[in-house]
């Protein structure tokens, strides 16, 4: 069943792979910040939606 | 009859949409050319499939409220006709591709997006099938929905908007924009029509598998 969570988790992965990309080429800096930002807002939204659904799944 | 005028509003638009798409003028642009005209259905597939997709979250949301099995009916087969649609937007996308860019599929942030939103539908569909208890299977999969639904929308709204990923797509990395075409009135005129008349099919198609589905799980109930 975990194994289902995977494509939720791909955005994740991506703007990490995307971000790490660029601190690799070292170039250009300019879309850091966006990036950042996303990651952050990702990470808060997967915990705020984790929080509220949470109870739903348990209830058995 | 009387509950049925926008199923004929449908296929009037839809006509009007096919007829007036190939034939009315559209304004000439660099690369695009005639292939403009892929507009009023490849971008309605995806309005079309937002719309559903929607949908179906309203539903599960209702359910997690609420368990009553109907909810889980409309937010699944909602789901399914979503799914269909995003593969038509694909594959219209796709075509385009071919004829603008010059490939079948390009490493471009929104058509991996999309692919990775339809993606976590598909996983949607494996988890429904994986359960037999209704209930827990009715519970999980609208969890699940939502997160998808969140998910998709960050990756077909928001990532490939953002600055330092480049997309091929008007209005991104330097080409241009929607609205430059979008302010051509006749190609409005055929747009907004179009945009509705896809939305009323798939609504169409979502509420005879919403029906299908109902007699299906009455007959078995017997």
């Amino acid at each position: 069943m975990a194994i289902i969570s995977f494509p939720l988790l791909v955005p994740l992965l991506i703007t990490a792979q995307h971000l790490s990309g660029m601190a690799v080429a070292g170039s250009d800096t300019s879309g850091y910040s966006g990036l950042v930002a996303a990651l952050l807002a990702l990470d808060a939204m997967i915990a705020a939606l984790c929080y509220l659904l949470f109870p739903y799944l348990w209830r058995d | 009859m009387k509950s049925s005028w926008w199923k004929c509003l449908c296929i009037v638009f839809l006509t009007y949409t096919v007829i007036a798409g190939f034939l009315m003028p559209v304004p000439r642009l660099d690369i695009l050319h005639e292939s403009i005209r892929n507009l009023y259905f490849h971008v309605c597939m995806w309005f079309a499939m937002m719309f559903i997709f929607t949908v179906s979250l309203f539903y599960s949301i209702k359910y997690l409220g609420k368990p009553n099995e109907d909810y889980d009916i409309i937010a699944a087969q909602s789901s399914y006709v979503g799914i269909v649609f995003g593969i038509l937007g694909l594959s219209t996308g796709s075509l385009w591709a071919k004829y603008t860019w010059g490939d079948w599929w390009t490493n471009d942030p929104k058509l991996n997006g999309a692919a990775i939103a339809l993606l976590s539908y598909f996983a949607y569909v494996v988890l429904r099938n994986a359960m037999d208890d209704e209930q827990k299977r009715a519970r999980i999969s609208a969890v699940y929905n939502i997160f998808a639904y969140v998910m998709m929308m960050v990756f077909i709204m928001v990532y490939p908007r953002l600055n330092g990923v480049d997309s091929l797509h008007p209005g991104n990395g330097g080409n241009p924009g929607f609205n430059q075409y979008d302010l051509d009135s006749h190609m409005r005129m055929v747009f907004y029509p179009a945009v509705i008349g896809w939305i009323l099919l798939c609504t169409w198609i979502a509420s005879l598998a919403i029906r299908t589905e109902r007699i299906k799980r009455h007959i078995h109930n017997q």
